[in-house]
């Protein structure tokens, strides 16, 4: 005989499963893309918004680097090839 | 799938797959969960909304250091409780105990004579006990949490735990034989 507390849990996750999964996934969904945008929009903007307040304030603006050296491009990261023996 | 493999995909990717995936797992879970600590229904589901959303949001602070599962019941009885306190309900957990200590002479009723009881009647059993009473039986026998871990949610030793539990298997079964009458007399 199944025991009646994990049936009882069953017949509530049904439950949920039939009246309520749907919409509360959907505002899940819909909130967490909410977020996502506003943190996308603040991680964009805000390196402009902060220059733009920085020389509103007097200062100047920090020059980005034309280039940055990446792992690729720096020399000194990639690691000397040996002679080969004979040589 | 294993939940890292989905949870990594989706920390790189934010991908609506990898959402459904973790949401078709552990949804219904949750809900039950949080209908275990909140009793309405309506409560239920807008916890298993806010819980959801927090888990996603704090995915990143995830490193896989205990099962998901784990770290997710933790966060949904944490949830649950931070709710109860707000309203003020979790003071009133013990206040039963206090006023009327518990009868040590009673007989321990045996686990299995809850777990056989017929479903339907477990349902109104449990809707005429107190909360405390019905939370307690419910975190024991239907979500399967160690008395430790209760102790632990509710910042109390556990024999005390162990105490109340014994006083709500005790009423549970007196308030049964009181709606549907001993089966055993029959």
């Amino acid at each position: 005989m199944m025991n009646s507390f994990l049936l009882l849990q069953e017949q509530e996750q049904q439950f949920f499963v039939k009246n309520c999964e749907e919409d509360v996934r959907d505002a899940v969904e819909s909130r967490l893309k909410t977020v996502y945008l506003i943190s996308d929009i603040l991680e964009h903007f805000f390196p402009m918004l902060s220059d733009t307040l920085t020389v509103m304030a007097g200062g100047n603006t920090i020059n980005p680097e034309d280039a940055y050296l990446t792992d690729d491009k720096d020399e000194t990261a990639r690691p000397t090839p040996e002679a080969p023996e004979g040589e | 799938m294993e939940d890292l493999a989905i949870i990594s995909a989706y920390k790189e990717r934010r991908d609506a797959t990898c959402f459904r995936l973790l949401y078709d797992r552990y949804a219904a879970k949750i809900y039950g969960k949080a209908l275990t600590m909140l009793k309405k229904e309506a409560s239920a589901k807008d916890a298993t909304q806010e819980i959801f959303t927090k888990i996603f949001l704090s995915l990143g602070k995830f490193h896989g250091q205990s099962k998901f599962s784990t770290w997710v019941y933790s966060v949904t009885y944490n949830y649950c409780i931070d709710l109860i306190r707000k309203e003020k309900r979790s003071r009133d957990i013990f206040a039963d105990e206090v006023e009327n200590p518990p009868d040590i002479e009673a007989e321990e009723v045996p686990d299995t004579a809850l777990m056989n009881i017929k479903v339907n009647e477990l349902r109104q059993v449990l809707r005429n006990i107190s909360e405390t009473d019905r939370r307690l039986l419910l975190l024991k026998y239907k979500d399967g949490i160690k008395i430790k871990e209760i102790a632990k949610m509710y910042d109390k030793n556990e024999s005390a735990i162990k105490m109340q539990l014994k006083r709500a298997k005790e009423k549970a079964k007196r308030k049964h034989e009181e709606l549907f009458g001993s089966e055993k007399d029959e």
